[in-house]
């Protein structure tokens, strides 16, 4: 068989730790740049594999682990260390010659679970790190075969889960149930026999993060290359969303513990429990509940004070200023805008008063009494092209609430006369209770507008008197405006 | 309260802002500044007429406003993870707190108003564009006492009791905008003194955009001490002061912009508008002031012009404009005692997206390698 | 062909393409007998700044007429030529169609249609220009945004037309085409008064001494005007440019005319007479008397004569092209066009710093510069990310980008000086340099980052080969610039208020400017949040690139147009168009990359 990376993880794989050291140098000595551990001593050859192994899909046990470094440790004593390659070559030679599995572990009693295994209807969950396992397992007593060795109890060193005592015949029971899970895509299952699994690995290969897209590329990675799977879009949302769900709530599972705690949560079906949560967060909440609950308030009262602050009468002394204190109103008008020399010369009826003028174009404002009514009279000029009649028939339409006019109404609505030197065309609106007649002429590419407006009777008393204006006006020599 | 520190309210936030920020900015080409801010951002909604009938479409720029605040609080409290490589979220986010607080403190606490100051002329106030008041001014000695009653305290038919004078006003009829015109009053309200009888108001629609300035007209009817005094016309179309004998002496009253007095005269020495030679491109406005003290008499001169203000005594003066053919500058004032919060924002979320982008790449390149 | 692939041989050829290209579109000037090349690099002071002649006339040309060159009668004239003729053969020059009008109304006020020709001569308005003279004095009144269409037409045609009038009256005395002899005789008639006055008394004047001292004066007041009216400042003296009218008014107190007036008068002579040996002579003579020419004026003529932007907007078109067919075949055009993007990049920034020190100014100060910056900008995050992720979509991007800011920013030229001078509030270098510069980088990120969402989008569903790695990868790297878009917008912004603050004393205005700031801030912050909420991830990331897209070109341009119609004319209203076309265009991508993704040919 070729030698490849992927017999290596096949060799980890199927926990052969001499056919994977035969298959490593190999490679080591096919030329491939591969680190060999030097050291002597336990701890630094075993963080040395576990460097080398780091990133391994699949990951390793640390059962493996152990075994690779007890073995290694072996040989380099055996062996004496030369140049790369041909240190390599002697390890092979040495190691196709001698079973070192003898080195591995040691089977010894059925060990009685450390402590009671419920407490108060709760699974008890029993705290065995790494170091006390490997002190276990390290001394070696007699020399079975490595397989019966994976058949020791000495699994039941791990904590026991309700469902039962977990030992390394298991774990390929725990694969099984990982791939059914999958097949049928069921999602708390699925979780379930990962993180049971990922119990085993130095480097559990599940995702740690609590964002949403890195837990979905993650997932869908891992179930790529570590179980050769493609899974459907629908599971790989629903796994993804129950992760981060359990993330959210529960914090990244970065020790033995929480992974543990998240088997917990997973088989119980989900949800913070609440003993889980804790005094702590508790007391948390309430205060927090309490500052949301001021601030809301805040807000209600604030929305009341913006008419608050600035709304108070206030006394202060100054020295004294001019003051305007004539009443003869003349006097007191502001200037009209706008008010440039006019280009008509037209004379205004008696009863017609002059006002102020309102806006930019205002070129002349009156207001005329009928009876108790008063009409006002706006003459306003724009620069533009010729008059737009139609829009400007549908302005006036609108502000007299009628609606608006087509083009042939235009012709009804509108006509064309000659008032003494002028072409107008005259408009009359009325709407029943108000009414509008404006003539509209177009003088020197500025179109103006004589507008009467008000009570409709009145207006329509008033219009003979603009026409009568219009009649007798006369032209006026401006000067050219700047 | 999950709810309230959800992301999803922060994106659906967002986005709601998203959408006002964009139409009020379509809005203020038709109907200005002001008003578009008035109609998007305060009060609880934004109204507008569908079919004729006005219903509230949107929440205002000042609910949505608040809701991200509380969120952001709250996902303070409960989502956020404190660690080192979260320091630059948690800067970010702290400054957006810190400019919010900051901009509601504005909103609720800044004040601007403008000095209109010809050559060679002094002022001792500034006014406001907006607000209006009734003054009631009182000879002292050499001194004029003078009552401030701002505008949006009258209420239509509301008495309102003013002690300082002794009196009692209540608005009878008020036009937000209005048209004055030189005839005899038409009869329709009784008691009327002053230039009330000489004028008469006709309503017309207010101006909405930013350049014309809505001329707001009342009749006030004044009560000393429980005796009728009769009906004054105030409006702001016209600078006359009322003369008003009360009890408590004869007093002016008006309707004028409301003015800030300061404790200091503002002297216009020289205003200068320089253009590039041969163009009309302005290179620089600029406002020679003298400011004197009004009790200690000590002054100092000081240049105002663009992008150098002068700050003296909590107000900030800007050179904003000019008229009169380039004699008569313009000076924006502005009072915001809040100034500090969007710097210190600035800063904080300035750092923290540094830092938070600084570690993005730091971590990119670890991977790499 | 191994020599083919080695990196110095094609960095080689593609300087030399690059190079060629530029000498293509530089500008040249028809075989005349006068030097008109050289005349062109004569300094003169032009709204506000000191600039070549040359630029002045392309300016001015590029204003009116709307093109580089005007055609009359089929035949093309130059700037330069056009700017001379102007001034010595005016009644020729009158006949030349240059102005552009496109407003039927102002057609009809002239008598005639639209139909008949878009481009109006000088005579053709001279009996009307009372009139129109009028019309703008009302117009000049209304706000800019409420004015109709006919209005701002008419607005700018008064500006050409008083443009017009007053460069003809550059090198003029009033009467016609400056002669020598009138200049002579001025000063003949200056210095004699200067005697007048020394001798004391106008009472022992003859009648024909008289008659002289009312000429004197009656020219004097012609000069006065002209020199208040004068758009182009020729002659320089200890207290700056002055016009030629006041070089010539010079005699009065200094008995003479300033020489280089004189100069300028005997160019137009020579150029009459088509004399083009005496042409040479007085142009030296003239930059002798202004010399030292700063070297920013040569500079400035040297970018007038070769448009760098212009050819480098060609080079980058080729680039796109090049890619496009190295996707579908030719891989080994890859190389090819990134040197050529590298030699473009290089031309690119030379414009830009340029323009830097031509201007004394921070390299983004008007619309136009900022369309060059931010084509630059994206080019220069492009050619990064090419270093880090090699695939050659980063540099299809600048292609595109640099293409498209730099047709844009060409268009845009046509508006004016380009490197016109800062209005009083804008008057700060410092934050021109950091405000400005820092929004404009964050255009260009988003505009990158909305490309990629394209590409995003277009490999996903139209191609097969898309891998799920290659998706990764992209999507990685989308998330990385925009990180970068929202640190640059978010900082420009904050700097904007600052600005603000200092100057109009509110940090915050809800200017619309202001505005579309801040929606590009918040549509990247909403990107970043939805993300974290598990909202969207891969293709939802694409969509919301594609619509950041929109949101940036509404803020970088359509904050100006707000007040803009439909139904306008005139270039800021055409720009308007193309910017309707180009969210639609977005909007489509859109609406294709929310098509379900069991349409997608790609496996994902």
């Amino acid at each position: 068989m070729a030698v490849n990376f992927i017999s290596l993880s096949q060799r980890i794989k199927d926990k052969d730790p001499q056919g994977f050291l035969i298959s490593y140098l190999q490679l080591v000595v096919a030329g491939k740049p591969l680190t060999l551990p030097t050291s002597d001593v336990y701890d630094t050859t075993k963080s040395a594999w576990e460097t080398i192994l780091y990133g391994v899909p699949g990951g390793y046990s640390s059962l493996f682990l152990i075994q690779l470094s007890n073995i290694w440790l072996k040989i380099v004593k055996a062996i004496p260390e030369s140049s790369h390659p041909e240190f390599a070559r002697r390890v092979l030679t040495y190691l196709e010659t001698h079973n070192l599995s003898e080195l591995a572990i040691p089977a010894s009693e059925k060990p009685k679970p450390k402590g009671k295994t419920h407490h108060k209807g709760r699974p008890v969950i029993d705290h065995l790190d790494d170091h006390q396992l490997e002190q276990k397992i390290q001394t070696p007593t007699a020399h079975p075969t490595l397989n019966s060795a994976l058949a020791s109890p000495q699994a039941s060193a791990y904590d026991s889960v309700h469902t039962g005592t977990l030992d390394f015949s298991k774990e390929s029971d725990n694969d099984i149930q990982l791939n059914q899970a999958l097949h049928a895509e069921d999602v708390d299952a699925f979780l379930m026999s990962v993180l049971t699994k990922s119990l085993y690995q130095i480097k559990p290969n599940i995702p740690m993060s609590s964002v949403m897209d890195i837990i979905y590329y993650q997932w869908r990675d891992i179930l790529m290359t570590e179980f050769n799977q493609v899974p459907s879009e629908r599971f790989l949302k629903l796994l993804s969303k129950r992760w981060f769900n359990l993330m959210t709530q529960n914090g990244l599972p970065n020790s033995r513990d929480k992974i543990k705690a998240l088997i917990y949560i997973v088989q119980k079906g989900g949800g913070i429990s609440q003993q889980m949560a804790g005094k702590s967060m508790q007391k948390k909440r309430s205060w927090w509940q309490l500052f949301m609950k001021a601030l809301t308030g805040c807000f209600i009262v604030s929305l009341g004070l913006t008419s608050g602050c600035r709304e108070k009468i206030s006394t202060y002394t100054i020295p004294k200023e001019p003051l305007v204190t004539d009443v003869s109103v003349m006097a007191s008008f502001k200037a009209p805008t706008g008010q440039e020399a006019l280009p008509f010369k037209w004379t205004v009826p008696k009863n017609w008063v002059a006002l102020a003028a309102q806006s930019s174009f205002d070129r002349a404002r009156f207001s005329v009494s009928v009876g108790t009514d008063t009409v006002t009279i706006a003459i306003t000029s724009i620069a533009g092209g010729p008059p737009d009649l139609l829009n400007n028939l549908n302005r006036w339409r609108g502000q007299l609430k009628m609606s608006p006019a087509t083009q042939a109404d235009l012709n009804s609505s509108l006509k064309s006369i000659q008032l003494g030197d002028f072409p107008i065309y005259w408009v009359s609106l009325s709407n029943g209770t108000e009414g509008f007649e404006i003539a509209i002429l177009k003088h020197h590419d500025e179109n103006w507008f004589f507008k009467v407006s008000g009570p409709h009777a009145a207006v329509r008393q008033v219009a003979p008197q603009l026409r009568t204006l219009i009649s007798t006006m006369t032209h006026q020599h401006s000067e050219a405006s700047e | 309260m999950k709810f309230l520190s959800s992301l999803r309210l922060t994106v659906i936030c967002l986005t709601f802002l998203m959408a006002l920020v964009f139409f009020t900015t379509l809005a203020q080409v038709n109907v200005g500044v002001l008003e578009a801010k008035r109609q998007y951002f305060s009060g609880f909604f934004v109204w507008k007429s569908v079919f004729g009938v006005t219903i509230p479409v949107f929440p205002s720029g000042i609910v949505i406003g608040w809701v991200l605040f509380v969120n952001l609080i709250a996902a303070h409290f409960t989502r956020f993870k404190w660690g080192v490589d979260k320091v630059g979220i948690w800067l970010i986010h702290s400054g957006l707190i810190v400019l919010l607080i900051g901009s509601a403190c504005t909103y609720y606490l800044a004040d601007e108003t403008q000095m209109v100051l010809p050559e060679g002329q002094s002022a001792t106030y500034s006014e406001s564009q907006q607000r209006l008041e009734v003054a009631l001014i009182k000879e002292v000695g050499d001194t004029h006492q003078v009552i401030s009653i701002p505008y949006e305290v009258l209420k239509l038919n509301k008495p309102l009791s003013v002690p300082q004078a002794g009196i009692v006003v209540i608005p009878r009829v008020m036009y937000a905008n209005s048209q004055l015109l030189t005839l005899p009053p038409d009869g329709t309200i009784a008691g009327l003194m002053g230039i009330a009888r000489q004028l008469q108001v006709r309503e017309i629609d207010v101006f909405k955009k930013d350049n014309f300035r809505n001329i707001s007209s009342v009749y006030l009817e004044v009560l000393d001490d429980h005796r009728p005094k009769g009906v004054y016309l105030l409006s702001n179309g016209i600078e006359v002061s009322q003369a008003l004998a009360l009890e408590s002496g004869n007093w002016w009253i008006s309707l004028r912009a409301f003015r800030d007095y300061n404790p200091y005269v503002m002297t216009l020495k020289d205003f200068r508008h320089d253009v590039y030679p041969g163009t009309q491109i302005p290179k620089n406005f600029s406002s020679q002031v003298v400011v004197t003290d009004s009790k200690t008499g000590q002054s100092f001169e000081s240049i105002i012009y663009m992008n150098h203000p002068l700050r003296h005594q909590g107000k900030t003066y800007y050179q904003a404009s000019f008229s009169d053919n380039s004699t008569t500058s313009i000076l924006q004032v502005v009072h915001n005692p809040s100034w500090i919060f969007p710097y210190l924002a600035s800063v904080l979320m300035g750092v923290g997206l540094i830092v938070q982008f600084g570690l993005h790449i730091v971590k990119a390149r670890r991977k790499k390698s | 062909m191994t020599w083919m692939t080695s990196r110095w041989v094609q960095w080689g050829i593609a300087c030399i393409a690059v190079g060629l290209i530029i000498l293509g579109v530089a500008k040249s000037f028809p075989k005349s007998p006068v030097n008109l090349d050289k005349a062109s690099q004569l300094p003169v002071l032009h709204g506000g700044r000191e600039k070549p002649l040359g630029a002045v006339a392309l300016n001015a040309l590029m204003v009116i007429n709307g093109h580089q060159e005007v055609t009359v009668k089929g035949k093309r004239i130059d700037a330069m030529t056009w700017f001379f003729d102007m001034v010595a053969f005016p009644e020729k020059a009158n006949e030349y169609p240059v102005f552009r009008v496109y407003h039927p109304d102002i057609h009809a006020m002239l008598g005639r249609t639209l139909e008949d020709g878009k481009y109006l001569s000088f005579n053709q308005f001279v009996p009307h220009l009372i009139k129109i003279d009028q019309e703008y004095a009302k117009i000049s009144k209304i706000d800019r945004n409420d004015r109709s269409a006919y209005q701002r037409a008419l607005a700018q045609l008064y500006s050409q037309l008083r443009m017009y009038a007053q460069l003809q009256q550059s090198v003029s005395m009033g009467k016609g085409v400056v002669s020598l002899e009138d200049i002579g005789r001025f000063e003949t008639l200056s210095q004699f008064g200067h005697a007048l006055v020394e001798e004391g008394g106008v009472a022992s004047l003859t009648n024909d001494e008289l008659e002289q001292v009312g000429q004197l004066v009656s020219q004097f007041k012609t000069l006065q005007q002209l020199d208040a009216d004068a758009l182009l400042r020729i002659v320089p003296s200890p207290q700056g440019w002055i016009s030629f009218q006041a070089g010539v008014l010079q005699s009065l107190s200094s008995h003479r005319i300033h020489p280089v007036a004189f100069g300028y008068a005997s160019l137009v002579q020579d150029y009459r007479k088509g004399d083009g040996v005496a042409f040479s002579l007085h142009l030296e003579a003239i930059t002798k008397q202004v010399s030292p020419i700063s070297p920013r004026i040569s500079l400035e003529y040297w970018m007038t004569k070769y448009p760098f932007f212009y050819a480098s907007m060609i080079v980058y078109v080729i680039v796109a092209l090049g890619i496009l067919v190295a996707w579908i075949k030719y891989d080994a055009l890859i190389p090819w066009m990134y040197r050529l993007t590298g030699v473009t990049f290089f031309v690119h920034t030379f414009g830009l710093a340029a323009r830097i020190y031509i201007q004394g100014r921070p390299p983004v100060t008007n619309l136009y510069s900022s369309s060059v910056f931010v084509g630059w900008a994206a080019v220069l995050i492009c050619v990064v990310l090419e270093r880090y992720f090699k695939n050659s979509i980063q540099l299809l991007i600048a292609a595109i980008m640099g293409f498209v800011t730099l047709i844009i920013a060409h268009h845009l030229s046509f508006q004016g000086d380009t490197l016109e001078m800062m209005q009083a509030v804008l008057d700060s270098n410092f934050w021109l340099s950091t405000h400005v510069i820092t929004i404009t980088l964050g255009y260009s990120a988003v505009f990158v980052l909305g490309f990629l969402g394209h590409i995003y989008l277009f490999k996903s569903i139209f191609t097969k080969t898309f891998t799920q790695d290659d998706e990764s990868s992209l999507y990685r790297l989308m998330m990385g610039v925009a990180a970068f878009a929202l640190l640059l917008s978010t900082i420009g912004t904050i700097l904007g208020g600052i600005w603000a603050d200092q100057s109009w004393g509110r940090f915050w205005g809800w200017d619309p400017k202001e505005n579309g700031a801040l929606l590009i801030v918040l549509w990247l912050a909403i990107i970043f949040h939805a993300r974290l909420a598990g909202m969207v991830k891969g293709r939802g990331v694409a969509v919301m690139a594609v619509f950041a897209n929109i949101v940036t070109a509404f803020s970088w341009f359509g904050v100006n147009m707000l007040g803009v119609g439909l139904h306008s004319y005139g270039f800021m209203d055409s720009m308007f168009q193309w910017l309707i076309a180009f969210v639609m265009i977005e909007l489509i991508v859109i609406w294709i990359g929310l098509a379900p993704k069991r349409m997608w040919r790609s496996q994902l």
